[in-house]
């Protein structure tokens, strides 16, 4: 079954909002690039692998309604499938425009929905859509709270600073750097709840926050783990990020 | 003492076991080696397979089209001939780059030197990527009208190409005139009007000029038979991409030593002052990079106008820009079809100049946007600086000059690692005690010796104008060639008598030249004005550009114009207001007054109730930018010729047009204003005249209206 902020999710991409649209883009596009940049490894240019993303989240926009909870597919492998199909298709077409005799392209079908010929993704594949959740949270927390305690919260988590030293750098007293962090942390745990539930088609994917350190209705006692499972989070984000360039600058079509 | 039955010694039971350890260890470190090793000959093999098959495959494929080529060649069907021939092309392509990799990439990569090769795979395209653009042809030297070419820049992404320049001395003693004194070399961008695909891009570049102009950021621009350019100053030296590299490379894996990064921050300073002049010139510079930042000397030069657009336009926002240098909040919103005056340019700007400053600091790019770390060696509070201009749309600076005073801070502090953030003004510190200066007019610029030695707060003053250095004497001999040292000032005051003494000639004959087309020229502008308006007009004398006595607009054009609009009254018979394509080839390249005449103008028509599409105002709409360049393909770019016949028969094929009013410089240097009207009954009407033009705007009004073909018409074209 769907979770409501999912249905809601799809509803705004089957009215074309854009913004829902560049959601979706912004949030999956590195993994997807990555992903499909690692199979067409040889064969597509960095700029093939853009459109090719691109196009898998068009594709995904269009389909995403048709998904059939009842097959028990992640959202995860939805995405995998969508990608692989799509590179597939771009795939033949080059081979049939080339030699004359390639395959007809694949047609879009619900074998999406299926797990039969789709591959499991793989744990990297997996921990990247997580952490591309994570980011997307920790970003929309970024833009709804103010600046200071934003920073408050870079400083003490992100680059493992004391309580002592964040208030001395920005001129306030501990306490206060305290309620600031409390009050971006609270808004991360709601946040990184939501973009879960949206993005996720089974309960095993909202679970994986746990699973990685990410207590969501925590006591006290959680606030340092989640603070610092969040810091691993991002930091293998960015370095993940930074690897994904750095292949696709290499990266030449043969 | 026995550890077991057989009476074996513990010490040499152990080491036995010992023993057996180290074999199995060292047994298992030798199979996985064999392993990696057969692991290796098998990829390699497999790639030398698939490589030969590969290779097989493209001369396969060659064999099978050549015969097609020499076919249709003999069939006379010459763009068969060029596709099967591009083809041709691509399958030996390719098959060459099996070659490569059959004997010497795999090889290579067995051996474990794959490196060798990635570096020249990676290096050598870049490096190609980066040369100069080719040179003018000999034929070619002359078509930007008053410089000459004497070389060439690496062109940018808009297929456009650079030329470095030097002006004539007639263009010299023009640009004087116009407020550019002693301009030396300059950079001439220029877009071919043979290319289709540039004119859309032509179009976006040619609407923030008269601004750029404005603010000493271009010279002139112009339009040729061939080309479209405009002429900025030159600023020799390398962008900050490479600056920065050769810095990061020089200090190590650590970070930029305290002086370095001194240089790097001042660099950014000089951007923020940049930026301050473009917003508060009412411009947003939208492609802030540090490929885009010239460094020259201690100085650092913003440039490519390519993206510039105004602040205040009401057109629709795009994602143009460059990605980690440009806001992902950008992309939403242009998403979200928001307009150009409905988002802040000014902090978009400083997003791009945060992700400058990381790039100094880091020695790479922002890939995690505003969550990037900076892990190299950093003061604090710069540290804040950068995050602070990367944040959020409402956290960030509001102004250029707001993060300008933050840095200027850290530049002015004794030792920039011990500034906290709280010290900084934008958080409550004090402000620093020299603020920093506007930044002078690059044309007064000369390269300044580049200062190892430059410090915060101490920076070096302004330096000279290039003009100075360029035609600087030959430096002064040495005391033991005195005699050669006497000859050569001897030469030198014998050459500059007589450069004074032909410089004054080409003034004189110059100066007569021009006096006697301003005569000629008001004579004219006199006839017509008694011709069209008996003498109502109380100023007929328009400007022309080159013409250093060129006079403004005639100032109660605008009213004249209105008041015929109003008296015809207005439009019932149609829903929708009539769109009219509004062509300026005329004011745009002149004076900002006559600029402004055509704005006026513009405006009338807009409140006359027509629906104007425009290349004046910072459009960005991908359909009428496709209508302008549509008809400016159409039209050839020329104004003689037939270009208006191309025009009527844009309009006729357009079918999303009513008409278009063309404002150019007609026979003898007049300011023509043609119109064209389609009529129901698709037969096209023509009127043009010089100094005409409100006549004919009430005219043009009153023919949509009644959906009939206007009066007579006054060719003045061909």
């Amino acid at each position: 079954m769907l979770s409501n902020l999912t249905t809601r999710f799809v509803g705004r991409l089957r009215a074309q909002d854009p913004e829902a649209w560049f959601e979706l883009w912004d949030t999956f596009g590195p993994v997807l690039r990555a992903q499909i940049g690692r199979w067409g490894y040889g064969w597509v240019g960095p700029e093939t692998v853009q459109d090719l993303s691109q196009e898998t989240l068009a594709a995904l926009s269009n389909s995403i309604h048709r998904h059939d909870p009842a097959k028990g597919a992640r959202f995860s492998t939805w995405v995998l499938a969508i990608a692989k199909h799509v590179l597939g298709d771009e795939l033949d077409r080059r081979m049939a425009k080339k030699r004359g005799s390639g395959r007809r392209p694949a047609s879009l079908d619900e074998s999406w929905s299926g797990q039969s010929s789709v591959p499991a993704p793989d744990s990297d594949f997996e921990a990247a859509m997580f952490r591309a959740k994570v980011e997307s949270a920790v970003r929309k927390v970024e833009r709804a709270t103010d600046f200071l305690d934003f920073s408050v919260f870079r400083m003490r988590v992100l680059d493992g600073r004391s309580g002592k030293e964040v208030a001395e750098a920005i001129g306030m007293s501990e306490p206060t750097v305290s309620r600031r962090l409390k009050k971006v942390r609270d808004a991360l745990r709601v946040q990184v709840q939501e973009v879960l539930a949206t993005f996720s088609f089974t309960d095993e994917e909202v679970a994986e926050a746990r699973r990685n350190g990410l207590e969501l209705n925590p006591n006290k006692a959680d606030d340092s783990r989640f603070d610092d499972a969040l810091a691993e989070i991002l930091l293998h984000q960015e370095q993940f990020r930074r690897q994904t360039l750095s292949e696709s600058s290499r990266k030449e079509p043969r | 003492m026995s550890v077991t039955g057989f009476g074996i010694p513990i010490f040499t039971f152990l080491a036995v076991l010992g023993a057996a350890i180290l074999v199995v260890l060292i047994g298992v470190k030798v199979l996985k080696l064999i392993f990696w090793l057969l692991g290796r000959i098998l990829r390699f093999l497999g790639d030398e397979v698939r490589d030969v098959v590969r290779f097989a495959g493209h001369m396969i494929s060659s064999l099978v089209l050549i015969p097609l080529v020499l076919l249709n060649l003999l069939s006379g069907n010459f763009s068969r001939v060029h596709h099967y021939r591009r083809a041709v092309f691509q399958e030996l392509k390719d098959a060459s780059a099996c070659l490569y990799r059959i004997y010497l990439r795999n090889p290579l990569a067995l051996l474990g030197l794959l490196d060798l090769v990635c570096s020249v795979e990676k290096r050598v395209p870049e490096i190609v990527r980066q040369a100069p653009g080719s040179d003018l042809r000999r034929g070619e030297r002359g078509v930007f009208e008053g410089y000459r070419v004497i070389g060439s820049l690496p062109g940018g992404g808009s297929g456009a190409k650079l030329y470095i320049a030097e002006p004539g001395l007639e263009k010299t003693h023009t640009l004087a005139a116009q407020g550019y004194p002693a301009v030396g070399r300059v950079v001439i961008k220029s877009f071919s009007m043979h290319n289709g695909p540039s004119l859309p891009q032509i179009v976006r570049e040619s609407r923030a000029l008269e601004s750029a102009k404005r603010l000493g950021l271009v010279l002139e621009h112009g339009l040729g038979e061939h080309y479209f350019y405009y002429v900025m100053p030159y600023v020799p030296g390398d962008n900050l991409s490479v600056v920065v590299e050769r810095m990061h490379t020089a200090a190590g894996g650590e970070g930029l030593p305290t002086p370095q990064l001194r240089r790097g921050v001042a660099l950014v300073s000089d951007l923020l002052l940049t930026l301050e002049r473009y917003h508060q010139g009412g411009l947003w510079h939208k492609d802030v990079k540090p490929d885009n930042l010239v460094v020259c000397g201690d100085r650092a030069y913003l440039v490519d106008l390519g993206l510039v657009t105004p602040l205040a336009s009401a057109m629709t926002l795009t994602t143009h820009g460059t990605e980690y240098f440009r806001d992902p909040e950008l992309v939403r919103m242009a998403m979200k079809g928001a307009k150009v005056n409905e988002v802040d340019g000014v902090r978009f700007d400083i997003y791009g100049s945060g992700a400058v400053l990381f790039s100094v600091i880091e020695g790479s790019f922002p890939a995690h946007g505003g969550l990037s770390r900076i892990t190299k060696r950093c003061p604090e509070a710069l540290h804040w600086i950068v995050r602070r201009s990367m944040a959020e749309l409402n956290g960030r600076y509001s102004s250029a000059r707001e993060m300008l005073l933050d840095v200027h801070t850290v530049l002015a502090a004794d030792d920039p690692f011990t500034l906290k953030p709280a010290d900084l003004p934008s958080l409550g510190g004090p402000l620093p005690q020299h603020l920093p200066q506007e930044p002078p007019p690059l044309q007064e610029f000369k390269p300044a010796r580049p200062s190892a030695a430059a410090t915060y707060g101490h920076r070096p003053s302004p330096p000279p104008p290039v003009e100075v250095a360029e035609h600087a004497p030959a430096p002064a001999a040495s005391p033991g060639r005195r005699g050669t040292g006497r000859q050569v000032v001897r030469l030198f005051v014998g050459s500059f008598a007589v450069l004074i003494l032909m410089g004054a000639f080409f003034a004189f004959i110059s100066e007569r030249r021009q006096s006697s087309r301003s005569a000629t020229f008001q004579h004219k502008v006199d006839a017509m004005q008694q011709e069209y308006f008996g003498g109502r007009l109380r100023s007929a004398e328009v400007m022309i550009s080159g013409l250093p006595e060129g006079r403004p607009m005639p100032d109660d054009f605008g009213s004249v114009v209105t008041r015929v609009l109003q008296e015809s009254g207005p439009r019932e018979a149609r829903a929708e207001a009539p769109r009219i394509l509004f062509l300026d080839d005329f004011t745009s390249a002149a004076r900002p007054e006559s600029m402004a005449w055509g704005d006026g103008l513009l405006a009338e028509l807009a409140a006359a109730g027509f629906d104007t599409i425009s290349d004046r105002v910072g459009d960005e709409d991908s359909e009428e930018l496709d209508l302008l360049a549509g008809a400016r393909k159409a039209m050839g770019m020329q104004v003689r010729g037939q270009a208006f016949e191309s025009l009527a028969s844009f309009l006729r094929m357009s079918g999303r047009l009513d008409g278009a009013v063309w404002i150019h410089k007609g026979k003898a240097d007049l300011v023509d204003c043609s119109i064209v009207v389609l009529g129901e009954d698709g037969l096209v009407s023509r009127l043009n005249g010089a100094l005409g033009t409100q006549v004919r705007i009430g005219t043009l009004r009153t023919a949509i209206s009644s959906g009939s073909s206007p009066g007579p018409s006054r060719d003045h074209l061909d």
